[in-house]
């Protein structure tokens, strides 16, 4: 049996490996680097050699040199349980825990109120009119086709994506209803795993949603089934995390460093996302990004998202 | 949309198009570039802004305290060697006072494997493009084991150095000597790269082939040659019992190749990869001899008897130069017996070296891979798809004892970190975009 270290653990899979011996669930699918687990209670949890960290994750130590194929060990509907201190999958891999605090990744939605309430709005208009030009010249010139842009131009998504926005601030002015039934009807759409409309959505949804949090507003919940309807369980639990603000750590960051209005964090953490997946890293980022101008308009009644939609829809 | 947002979207196509005709060109003239060993002299006579009292050493600039190990033990035996100091405290002391200077070799268009250091009165071998004009310098090898360039300064560290200078560097003096005698410009270069690695060199790690045919080509020279036969004998034996003879001469040539790439405005290909021991580097054709740094990572791999990765030093050395060139590392799949030397598996070197086609501009018109039917090796790292894939240079390498005065204990590989690739990035943006 194969053996790796547990380095981060995420706290979505702490009720099971405070336990001696417990069910964790069955095996969804199985990639090079990420095996998905659809856990008792029918929500997703993973395991990554990815090199960053999430609630949802538990990231094997490993030489990152060699390469790591969890293909190799692992088949899909296999069993997942933890026997202390291993969690074990199927017959040919476990992974050894070990729980401190330091190697728990808990969502730092509460950090980020500190930082969205502490903000100077005005300052941070010029951040982000900056951000989006700075973003928008990486976009030019880096190649990382079949993104949520491109997606958008190829089915004349431009207006839908719009009204959702336009949606959204109306939601945080006026407390009205958000044009939900369109952003639903998007889900599922493009290429891999997690295609991008939900990565998008996600990015868009958990910014917006730890916004209202830290206003004390009542935050935009997707409905779960309808999200089942549109998309794969993997991606439409990951949208579901996503959009209550369980984001991964380098999104965490990329959100962090932009309310800290650190350039050069902020790029970083950019740079970061766009190797995340096929294109969800970016896509992800676009609707952080796409958030972003939905909640300045709302406080200042700019026109913030015509020109974000400009230079990123329109380009 | 606004004038100001239409210009701008216009300035950035027009500069994506600038850095594919720049990245075109730094490819091309890298693949087309003509290495060819020219001469031998001594590195104070030849090497462009040496100087006396100056040492020059791999990687980016580090200062004494910062230095690695292996880097101090490399720079105390070249004082020793100079004959600037008689013992390593004294040489310690010259090298911490700023007494003797020691600088990075690439501003000097010069590469030396691990601490890559020459001296003065050290000989080095001159690498001539032909087709572009540059110069390109390195020292020669020791061997492998207890060597200067592995941070080691004891006495027969010293006598050997000594005895290459007064041995081997008249051998193959003359032996240059005797091939353009023969109306050859030199011994070109190219080409025995391109055979070794038909042969099973993946030309960093090994140089088995290379230093074969190297020894092939240059034998009825030296027999042409005037001087002493036990001297010949000596040199060739010397040469013959290296498997790394002719690293120095492939890193000199992959100097020379990258050096065509380099300067070339818009450009996103990286034209330096290098270690210190403490820090790793890149220069980024578009962004001249700005250095981007990121620490050094240690090495994993297969470690000579008694020692570990806890001994290990963090990777070091300008032989990276090979997979900046396209070779080296990224060919890998030519030579599946480097895995006895390095580590890993047949099916690791294979996989590494497909890795790299994602993250370089092209495949090689002249290096090519029979396993993989004769596709050319990945040439020409592009700090964007470095970025956007998150995938890093793989780089071969040997492993030095942390320690000065040791030596070598392993070789391994190691990955590249992504952060400088990162920060060229946001500097390429600083300079061409915002």
């Amino acid at each position: 049996m194969t053996e790796f270290n547990a380095g981060k653990i995420g706290s979505l899979w702490i009720p099971f490996v405070i336990k001696d011996k417990s069910i964790v669930g069955e095996v969804v699918n199985v990639f090079r680097r990420t095996i998905n687990i659809r856990d008792i209670n029918n929500k997703l949890l993973s395991i990554t050699a990815l090199n960053y960290s999430s609630p949802i994750y538990v990231n094997v130590n490993y030489n990152q040199i060699w390469f790591v194929n969890f293909q190799e060990y692992v088949r899909p509907y296999e069993n997942v349980f933890f026997d202390k201190p291993f969690i074990i999958v199927g017959g040919d891999l476990k992974i050894r825990i070990e729980l401190r605090r330091e190697k728990i990744a808990t969502p730092r939605v509460c950090g980020i109120c500190k930082l969205v309430s502490n903000v100077r709005k005005r300052e941070l208009m010029g951040f982000l009119a900056d951000l989006y030009n700075r973003v928008s010249f990486f976009l030019d010139i880096i190649d990382k086709p079949n993104n949520i842009l491109e997606l958008v131009e190829k089915m004349n998504m431009e207006t839908k994506i719009l009204d959702i926005l336009y949606g959204i601030k109306k939601y945080i002015i006026e407390k009205d209803s958000v044009i939900m039934q369109e952003m639903y009807s998007m889900l599922g759409l493009g290429y891999g795993v997690t295609p991008s409309t939900d990565d998008f959505f996600g990015g868009l949804l958990g910014t917006v949603n730890i916004y209202l949090s830290c206003n004390t507003l009542k935050p935009l919940i997707l409905n779960k089934n309808l999200v089942f309807k549109k998309t794969n369980w993997v991606s439409g639990y990951l949208l579901y995390y996503n959009h209550l603000g369980l984001f991964s750590n380098i999104l965490e960051g990329f959100i962090e460093s932009i309310f800290k209005m650190e350039y050069k964090d902020t790029i970083n953490y950019f740079l970061s996302l766009l190797s995340v997946g096929h294109t969800s890293g970016l896509d992800m980022a676009l609707g952080v990004l796409a958030a972003l101008a939905v909640i300045l308009e709302s406080i200042h009644r700019g026109e913030f998202i015509e020109e974000y939609f400009k230079l990123f829809f329109e380009n | 949309m606004s004038n100001k947002e239409a210009k701008k979207i216009e300035k950035s196509s027009s500069i994506k198009e600038e850095i594919e005709k720049a990245n075109k060109k730094a490819v091309e003239n890298m693949m087309e570039a003509e290495p060819v060993w020219v001469d031998m002299d001594l590195a104070i006579k030849v090497i462009p802004g040496m100087k006396d009292r100056m040492l020059l050493h791999a990687g980016p600039p580090v200062t004494w305290e910062r230095a690695s190990g292996p880097l101090k033990g490399a720079l105390i035996g070249a004082c020793i060697y100079e004959g600037w100091a008689s013992t390593p405290e004294e040489a310690e002391r010259l090298l911490r006072t700023g007494e003797v200077v020691f600088e990075p070799t690439h501003p000097h268009n010069v590469v030396g494997p691990m601490a890559g250091v020459v001296s003065p009165s050290m000989p080095v071998y001159i690498v001539y493009d032909k087709k572009f004009g540059n110069y390109a310098y390195s020292n020669m090898n020791e061997g492998i084991g207890k060597v200067l360039r592995y941070g080691a300064y004891s006495k027969e560290v010293i006598d050997r150095l000594n005895w290459m200078r007064d041995v081997l560097y008249p051998v193959l003096k003359a032996v240059i000597e005797e091939i353009k005698k023969d109306g050859k410009p030199g011994l070109e270069f190219k080409p025995l790269i391109a055979q070794a690695l038909h042969m099973g060199d993946e030309c960093h790690n090994r140089y088995v082939a290379t230093t074969t045919l190297f020894l092939k080509e240059i034998a009825p020279y030296l027999v042409k040659t005037d001087l002493d036969k036990k001297m010949i004998l000596e040199a060739y034996d010397f040469m013959a019992r290296n498997p790394f003879t002719t690293l120095n001469l492939g890193m000199a040539s992959a100097k020379a190749m990258t050096l065509a790439a380099h300067n070339i405005k818009y450009s996103t290909i990286v034209t330096v990869m290098t270690r210190n021991g403490t820090d790793t580097a890149i220069w980024v054709s578009g962004l001249g001899n700005e250095w981007f740094t990121a620490p050094a990572p240690v090495p994993k791999g297969v470690w000579f008897p008694g020692y570990s990765e806890k001994d290990a030093n963090p990777d070091i050395g300008d032989s990276s130069i090979t997979e900046t060139a396209g070779f080296g590392g990224f060919a890998m799949a030519a030579a599946p017996a480097i895995v006895s030397w390095v580590g890993g598996s047949v099916e690791f070197a294979i996989e590494n070296t497909k890795k790299m086609y994602q993250i370089t501009y092209t495949k090689h018109k002249y290096f090519t891979i029979p396993y993989l039917n004769f596709q050319g090796t990945p040439t020409g790292v592009d700090i964007r798809k470095v970025v956007a894939t998150g995938i890093t240079p793989t780089i071969n390498t040997g492993i030095a004892h942390k320690e000065p005065g040791v030596g070598q204990i392993g070789a391994g590989i190691v990955v590249f970190p992504i952060d400088h690739f990162k920060a060229a990035l946001r500097r390429f943006a600083e300079v061409y975009g915002i």
